[in-house]
C-alpha cells in the first residue's frame, strides 16, 4: 500500500467526479483514460476500480431524484433486464478482447461524449397523436407522470418504442461492463431517441439503471479477482466526494466554457488513448 | 410544493433510504479499511497486518457491489406485495442476471490472485516476465493469445510500458 500513491488516486477521482457532476455526467468516462495514461495503471485495474466509482456515484446520487418523484422506476426495472444482459456479454468479451481494441473502443466513445456535449440536448418531440398504442408500455404500466416545478403542475408522460429503446439499453449495457465507464452517452440517444422521455426523467432513470447494469459486471469481476482494492478504495470513496461536491456547485450544462472545456479534455484523452492503442507514448506522467 | 412531496410512493422513499445510507456505510467501510492501511504503511507495521487491513476496504467495496442488488430485492419483494406479478418477474429476472455475473466471475476465478502491488505501479510490471502479464495470461486460449500478440503490434508495447 503506497500511501502517496492512493492520495494521488484519490485527488483525481475528485477532480474528475466534481467536473463531470457539474455538467451532469460521470466522472468515470476521465477516470479510465487518466489512471491509464498518467497513473501508469493497467488499463483493466482501472477499469474494475472505475466501476466500482460508477455504483457509488449512481447509488449515493439516486436519493434526491428518487424523493423528486423524477425516477420511473417501473421504466428503470424493464430496461435493466437489458442493460444488465448487456453488462453479462460484456464480462465475457473483457476476458478475450485485447488490450489495443479496449484503447480504441475507449477512444471512440470519448469522442462520442465530445460530440453530444457539443450537440445541446433539447426536449425530444413526441407525436402528439396520444392514440397509438404501445404495447409493451401498457401492458407494464410504464407511463408515468413527474412534477414539473416550472409549471407547478404534473406533466404525464408516456414511453415509446421499448423495444427499441431495449435494444439500445443493450448495447449501453456491454460498453458499460467493457470499459468501465456508466455509459451514458449510450443511455440518452435511448432515452431521448427511442423512448422519448422528458429530459429530466430520462436523467434520472438512467441514474437510477446505472447502479444495477454496474453491479453485474462489477459483482463478476470483484469474484474473479480482477478488483484491486488498492486502487479501487481511493477512486470510489474519491468520486463519491466529487460527485457530492459537483452536484452543491451545479452549474448544468448552461456554461458553454465549461462546456468547451469538456470537450477539449474529451477529444485530449481520446487522441492520448487511440496513441496508447498503437503504442506511442508522448504524455509521461509521474512515475 | 408539499403536495409534490407527500405525492411520491413509499417505494421511492424505501429505496432513496436503502441507497442513501448504504452508500454511507459503504463510504464509511472503506474510508476506514484505507486509513488503517495508511497508517500500517506510514508506521512500517509488517507486510502482513497492511494485507489484512486492505481486506477491511475489500468488504466496503464489495458492500457497494451489493448495493444494488438490495435494491433489485426490495423492489421485488414490493412488487411481489402488490401483486404485481409482470413487474415481479422482471425484477426476478434482473436479479437473476446479476447472481448469474457472480457466478461466472466465480467459475473464471484464477489460482492465483495477482498480487496488488505487480499490477498497480509502472516499475514492477517492467520487471515482470511477458507471461506474467495479465492481458495475456487473462487469455485462457494460448493460440488466441498467440495470435493476439502477434496482430496487435501495440500489445506488447502497452503492457510493457503501462
Amino acid at each position: 500500500m503506497d500511501s502517496g500513491f492512493a492520495i494521488w488516486l484519490f485527488a483525481v477521482s475528485l477532480g474528475a467526479s466534481a467536473l463531470g457532476g457539474m455538467l451532469g455526467m460521470a466522472g468515470g468516462i476521465f477516470i479510465v483514460p487518466i489512471l491509464a495514461i498518467f497513473g501508469h495503471v493497467d488499463i483493466h485495474v482501472a477499469i474494475g476500480a472505475s466501476i466500482v466509482s460508477v455504483i457509488a456515484c449512481s447509488c449515493g446520487g439516486a436519493a434526491p431524484f428518487l424523493r423528486g418523484g423524477l425516477t420511473n422506476i417501473r421504466l428503470a426495472i424493464t430496461l435493466e433486464t437489458a442493460t444488465t444482459l448487456g453488462a453479462l456479454s460484456g464480462v465475457f468479451l473483457f476476458g478475450v478482447i485485447p488490450t489495443s481494441y479496449l484503447f480504441f473502443l475507449f477512444a471512440a466513445i470519448l469522442l462520442l461524449s465530445a460530440q453530444q456535449m457539443m450537440a445541446r440536448r433539447s426536449e425530444p418531440l413526441g407525436s402528439p397523436s396520444v392514440a397509438e398504442t404501445e404495447r409493451w408500455a401498457d401492458a407494464l404500466r410504464l407511463d408515468s407522470s413527474y412534477p414539473e416545478r416550472a409549471l407547478g403542475c404534473d406533466v404525464a408522460y408516456r414511453v415509446r418504442r421499448l423495444p427499441m429503446g431495449m435494444t439500445l439499453m443493450f448495447g449501453a449495457g456491454l460498453i458499460s461492463a467493457l470499459l468501465g465507464i456508466g455509459s451514458g452517452v449510450l443511455k440518452i440517444p435511448a432515452m431521448d431517441a427511442a423512448l422519448r422521455l422528458p429530459i429530466k426523467v430520462s436523467s434520472a432513470t438512467s441514474n437510477f439503471m446505472i447502479g444495477v447494469t454496474a453491479a453485474a459486471s462489477a459483482g463478476a469481476y470483484f469474484m474473479r479477482g480482477d478488483i484491486v482494492t488498492s486502487v479501487a478504495a481511493p477512486v470510489a470513496i474519491g468520486s463519491v466526494v466529487g460527485a457530492v461536491l459537483g452536484a452543491r456547485t451545479l452549474m448544468r450544462a448552461s456554461n458553454s466554457s465549461i462546456r468547451l472545456l469538456f470537450v477539449a479534455v474529451l477529444v485530449l484523452l481520446a487522441a492520448q488513448m487511440l496513441l496508447q492503442a498503437f503504442g506511442i507514448h508522448f504524455l509521461r506522467g509521474p512515475q | 410544493m408539499n403536495h409534490t412531496i407527500q405525492r411520491v410512493a413509499p417505494l421511492e422513499w424505501l429505496l432513496a433510504r436503502t441507497l442513501y445510507y448504504g452508500t454511507l456505510m459503504a463510504s464509511a467501510v472503506v474510508c476506514l479499511g484505507l486509513g488503517l492501511a495508511m497508517i500500517g504503511a506510514r508506521f512500517g507495521a509488517p507486510r502482513l497486518a497492511i494485507l489484512r487491513d486492505m481486506r477491511i476496504a475489500t468488504i466496503g467495496i464489495a458492500l457497494f457491489i451489493l448495493l444494488p442488488v438490495a435494491r433489485v430485492m426490495v423492489m421485488l419483494v414490493a412488487y411481489i406485495r402488490q401483486r404485481d406479478y409482470r413487474l415481479s418477474a422482471i425484477a426476478l429476472l434482473v436479479l437473476t442476471v446479476i447472481l448469474l455475473g457472480f457466478a461466472v466471475g466465480l467459475a473464471g476465478r484464477r489460482g492465483k490472485t495477482p498480487a496488488a502491488s505487480m499490477q498497480v505501479r509502472g516499475k514492477a510490471i517492467e520487471t515482470a516476465q511477458p507471461h506474467e502479464l495479465r492481458t495475456i495470461s487473462r487469455m485462457q486460449n494460448p493460440i488466441l493469445a498467440a495470435v493476439a500478440c502477434t496482430f496487435t503490434p501495440g500489445l506488447f508495447q502497452i503492457t510493457f510500458r503501462v
